[in-house]
């Protein structure tokens, strides 16, 4: 499109570089005045500042982060102990359960067996 | 202009705190700036009101000057936002002064010459009457031969969008030169 034939753009094209400014500008001495006045800082100081905010916040988030994680750990943690406490717990609930169940059929057992010996002494004896 | 090298180590000085290092940037593109400024805005602004504001600007953007474009194309950037915003986006009818054409009309007779004058008088007027982003789009399309890439990056606009408003503003300028 730029290298059409248009002749009206080319027209225009050469209408718009014949328009020049019609002064001579020189603005140096008011531009470095301004900014001397406006006591607008160096571009380098004020990066400087702005990375030293960004490293500050950067700490402060890394901060706070941290000691979120750190109650999340110790709830976590606090969380876990008794969880495993109440496993324990269960655990040993199981086993006396069991230790009972095997008690009373080992009793069960022994009184089968009283009872056997009991009927082979008769047994013998008559 | 300063080739890139030199500009390059002049922001980076300038950077480094070497405020007075600026004044060399001021003193080298102001005519280019001015220019640029008198062609967006004509009589409807003081040029010098503008260029003073788009060096300020210039000064507190450069920490975002990347050093992969030219200093040039990041000032025509600035100076196109400068502009924009202080005509506004429905701000139109700038006028210009009438131009000689010393330059342009060697080898012309004096009809030639009157001929010329006029059609450029017409068309800058026409021109005067483009809304501000086609003209501005326009006027950088003609400024040191710009790719339409390099008129999107300073407009800082879409590729299509620099196609559309060249179009619409050859299309305005037909219309208004029937």
């Amino acid at each position: 499109m730029k290298h059409d034939d248009n002749i009206l753009l080319q027209q225009a094209t050469d209408a718009i570089r014949d328009i020049s400014c019609p002064k001579q500008v020189d603005v140096t001495d008011a531009v470095m005045a301004r900014l001397q006045h406006t006591q607008l800082l160096a571009p380098r100081q004020s990066r400087s500042l702005w990375l030293r905010g960004s490293i500050a916040a950067a700490v402060c988030l890394l901060l706070g982060i941290g000691i979120n994680l750190t109650i999340l750990f110790t709830r976590s943690y606090d969380e876990s102990s008794i969880s495993n406490m109440i496993s324990e717990l269960n655990t040993f609930n199981d086993e006396y359960i069991s230790a009972n169940n095997i008690m009373m059929v080992e009793e069960m057992a022994s009184d089968y067996f009283d009872y056997e010996e009991g009927a082979e002494e008769t047994d013998l004896e008559y | 202009m300063f080739p890139k090298e030199t500009e390059y180590e002049i922001v980076r000085k300038v950077l480094d705190g070497e405020k007075e290092q600026f004044a060399l940037i001021v003193k080298e593109y102001q005519g280019v700036v001015a220019n640029l400024c008198y062609k967006l805005v004509g009589n409807r602004l003081e040029v010098d009101d503008v260029v003073q504001q788009v060096f300020v600007e210039l000064y507190t953007s450069l920490p975002r000057f990347r050093f992969e474009s030219k200093l040039s194309t990041f000032i025509y950037r600035i100076t196109v936002n400068v502009v924009s915003k202080t005509l506004g986006k429905n701000n139109r009818y700038v006028t210009y002064d009438a131009n000689v054409l010393e330059n342009r009309s060697e080898g012309l007779t004096e009809e030639e010459k009157i001929m010329k004058e006029e059609q450029h008088s017409k068309l800058r007027k026409a021109i005067g009457k483009l809304k501000n982003e086609q003209r501005t789009a326009l006027v950088l399309y003609t400024y040191d031969d710009f790719s339409y890439t390099e008129i999107a990056d300073v407009m800082q606009v879409s590729l299509s969008k620099v196609e559309s408003l060249i179009f619409r503003a050859k299309k305005n300028l037909a219309k208004m030169m029937e």
